[in-house]
């Protein structure tokens, strides 16, 4: 986490190189006189106090009001962090998701190049809370985001949580073929992970639904979304633990 | 002479002034929408208190964790109000509490702290 900058302005008064030279002079001026005191010169010197007093006072305030600000900026890059992630995975939520999906599809509008999106839904999540308790079902999300995101691995990829035990992957510039390599493996590695409950061993699956589109401006982006989703409702239909394409169910097309 | 009992809100601090007891606390937040309106009773007092009360010993214990910019220059002058009292020989204590686990409150007591010569200016931290 960048802090902008640390530490506070020890000294300003590089700042303030005109008032101090004032009051040098007029320190000067009042010492040269002090032998010769007017009433013109006691105010004078009264004056000359309390604008020191002021120059003071001002440096303080400055001092003051850096270290608020600096403390405050850096408290709302934490925030801002902490609004983009899933507190539990800590891969990003539903809401960065969305902003990062509409600024790939239009930077997939100018490219015209294909984004490929993947929806990964845990199969019999529920079971798993039911059974081994909540701990039990945090663990495994935590663990299926953590493959998830290392399946993100372009700087452009996008991981995120989408809701409960469903995920979702975007990738820019990917066409069907790659993306369907790359969710098999996900769906194989995931298959793999061993877990521990209540003295059991454990597996789990997940179901993927994939799509690309290249987008153009007559249709939304919210096309994609909902193609791969059909396409994980079909992956769940027939059998779970499976990836489906959305080409695959096109017209009467079976996953 | 009456306490002065002003009511904490989300912008503005608790001040409660009590002149028998010579405890006067400030505590909270300070923001107001009018900083100035808003400080003019307490200064009102402060000079009624100084005028016609004589305790042994004057207690200011300031809680403040956030503070506007008016508000800084608000502390200024109360701080050089207390300043004057104790120049005159009344006896007042400052007590700035703050929270250790932020340094920062403890570097704005050590700043106030700064332009006063003839009170005791204490840095406490609050646990």
């Amino acid at each position: 986490m960048q802090i902008y900058f640390t530490g506070a302005l020890i000294d300003l008064s590089d700042l303030f190189t005109i008032e101090k030279k004032i009051i040098n002079e007029a320190e000067e001026l009042i010492a040269s006189e002090s032998d010769n005191e007017t009433p013109l010169l006691n105010e004078y010197s009264i004056l000359l106090s309390n604008y020191k007093k002021l120059y003071r006072q001002l440096t303080r305030l400055i001092k003051i009001n850096d270290k608020q600000s600096t403390k405050l900026t850096s408290e709302n890059l934490i925030l801002e962090e902490v609004s983009k992630h899933d507190a539990l995975t800590g891969i990003l939520n539903r809401r960065s998701f969305n902003l990062c999906f509409e600024n790939e599809w239009n930077k997939a509008l100018k490219s015209k190049k294909s984004i490929a999106m993947l929806i990964v839904d845990i199969d019999f999540f529920k079971k798993v809370n039911d059974t081994y308790g909540h701990q039990a079902g945090d663990e495994v999300l935590k663990k299926v985001a953590e493959v998830i995101q290392s399946s993100a691995r372009r700087e452009d990829d996008i991981a995120a949580r989408y809701g409960g035990e469903e995920f979702v992957v975007l990738l820019p510039n990917v066409i069907l073929k790659d993306a369907k390599n790359i969710g098999e493996k996900l769906r194989k590695k995931i298959e793999t992970i061993d877990y521990s409950f209540l003295d059991k061993s454990v597996k789990l699956t997940v179901s993927i639904g994939v799509s690309t589109i290249i987008p153009v401006k007559t249709i939304q982006s919210e096309l994609l979304f909902n193609q791969a989703d059909k396409a994980l409702y079909e992956a769940k239909k027939t059998g779970r633990n499976k990836l489906c394409l959305y080409t695959d169910i096109e017209g009467a097309g079976k996953c | 002479m009456n306490n002065l009992s002003i009511e904490k809100t989300k912008f503005t601090p608790e001040i409660i002034f009590d002149a028998e007891s010579g405890v006067l606390t400030i505590r909270g937040e300070s923001y107001p929408e009018n900083t100035a309106t808003f400080y003019q009773p307490v200064f009102k007092w402060l000079k009624d208190y100084f005028n016609n009360v004589n305790n042994e010993e004057t207690k200011v214990i300031i809680e403040l964790y956030y503070f506007n910019s008016s508000s800084s220059k608000v502390l200024m002058n109360l701080f050089e109000e207390l300043d004057n009292a104790g120049e005159q020989e009344k006896k007042v204590v400052v007590e700035w509490i703050y929270d250790p686990e932020d340094e920062d409150s403890l570097e704005f007591g050590e700043e106030f702290a700064e332009d006063v010569e003839h009170i005791e200016f204490q840095l406490t931290s609050k646990s």
